[in-house]
């Protein structure tokens, strides 16, 4: 188990950035209306943010990065470096961060790089760009966390289209000698990177013609190679089983009480697993934010958007002791703890 | 009735189900086979047993039971 804390690192600003185009799960096409119903209060979500096919999850992050940058008055000529996480990159190569320094106008020695995680990437990102500060002496960062999931998946799909939903963060960093501890707690259970996973268009099974014929699974599932498939019951029981011992185990490490947390920002997955951790950790629900009814499951996004959607008072975000934890594609695990002192948080961007 | 008997786990079982089918559910019932058993209505079953019984079952022990009274046989082995 890795545990780990980071000095000298303090969080600044969060922003989100969400597609203007909703679509409603009520207008799903569905045999039967009544487990239509069920489905929707199970899952928790009503409505989902689509981006267009011309949007991408960089677009929603340089909107968010834009406003927040904004909002704090940092020059950009002082970012140090930009972390991009995403799994919808905009090409194969070279990697999106770069060509996010350019469209920001980020000054060219700023330090790129793109981290391939998904629900647990916002929590894998912070770890990464804040031990970058720590250790390098470089003062400011960019943590860019975005996803169009939608774009992955079938239309055929009916057991992963009511879920998935997009939009774009921007979290700003910056090195200080006076920050509280960053307290993290990272697993990886790499012999289940099949339980969630893009089949097709990588190195190992390239893009070919095959990766286009559709494949029933079930009378509800038909869907192509380059479609996200899930192995849900799985992932299911990897929640249910793994994320409360995490964490413990975290809180115990960092020596913290849980009656000391303040808010516990899960991964939001389906309000079914929200609900059951926090049954398991036997947290007050009042604690446990959810931005799944208007903004389903948005993948590596969903800690930061439910933190700007649920938790922001004025311009900042109220102060705090968070939890914050990841939880799915890898299959992989990651919690922290983040002190929130005011944190600058400009309204959500609806992005045409 | 104790919550370790093998009526109870039916009845509380019945309850996941809509009205018009939990007649049907006995002790033999494969749940596999019923018209309202989907991906959904597995985790609801998977997340409920875990809520009253602390056991939560896996992918194998759905497709190994062959019966609400196999499935409550693996709920007893796995809370030992």
């Amino acid at each position: 188990m890795a545990f780990f804390s980071i000095a000298h690192v303090s969080l600044k600003g969060i922003s989100a950035a969400v597609p203007q185009q909703r679509v409603s799960n009520f207008d799903l096409e569905h045999s039967d209306k009544e487990e239509l119903q069920k489905l929707i209060s199970t899952l928790g979500i009503e409505e989902r943010r689509v981006a267009t096919p011309s949007q991408c999850a960089s677009d929603l992050c340089v909107a968010a990065a834009e406003k927040l940058l904004s909002a704090l008055n940092w020059d950009k000529s002082e970012i140090d470096a930009v972390f991009f996480v995403t799994q919808t990159p905009d090409y194969q190569l070279p990697g999106t961060s770069l060509h996010i320094q350019e469209r920001l106008g980020l000054p060219k020695s700023c330090a790129t790089f793109d981290i391939n995680q998904g629900c647990a990437g916002y929590v894998y990102g912070l770890s990464l760009a804040s031990a970058f500060l720590s250790s390098s002496g470089l003062k400011k960062a960019l943590l860019l966390v975005g996803d169009t999931i939608t774009r992955l998946i079938s239309p055929f799909d009916q057991s992963l289209l009511p879920l998935f939903s997009d939009c774009g963060t921007a979290s700003a960093l910056e090195f200080d000698a006076k920050a509280d501890p960053l307290y993290f707690n990272i697993t990886s259970e790499g012999e289940n990177f099949d339980k969630i996973m893009v089949s097709d268009g990588g190195a190992r099974n390239g893009f070919s013609e095959a990766s286009l014929v559709y494949k029933e699974y079930h009378p509800a599932v038909k869907r192509m190679g380059i479609h996200l498939a899930m192995k849900g019951l799985d992932v299911f029981n990897f929640s249910l089983k793994k994320v409360a011992p995490n964490v413990e185990e975290l809180l115990k490490k960092a020596k913290r009480e849980r009656s000391a947390i303040d808010y516990f920002v899960f991964h939001q997955a389906n309000q079914m697993i929200l609900d059951s951790i926090a049954k398991k950790l036997a947290i007050d629900r009042a604690k446990v934010p959810s931005s799944l009814k208007t903004f389903g499951n948005t993948s590596s996004t969903t800690v930061p958007l439910t933190i700007v959607a649920n938790l922001k008072t004025g311009n900042t975000i109220a102060d705090s002791s968070m939890l914050l934890s990841g939880f799915g594609v890898g299959l992989s695990l990651a919690s922290a703890l983040v002190n929130f002192k005011g944190v600058i948080c400009p309204d959500i961007i609806e992005l045409s | 009735m104790s919550v370790n008997s093998l009526d109870t786990f039916l009845n509380f079982l019945r309850l996941l189900f809509k009205e018009d089918s939990r007649e049907t559910i006995t002790a033999e019932t494969n749940l596999s086979t019923l018209k309202e058993w989907s991906s959904l209505q597995t985790m609801i079953i998977v997340n409920e047993i875990d809520k009253e019984y602390n056991v939560v079952l896996d992918v194998d022990d759905l497709k190994n039971a062959s019966s609400v009274r196999g499935l409550f046989e693996i709920v007893q082995l796995k809370k030992r």
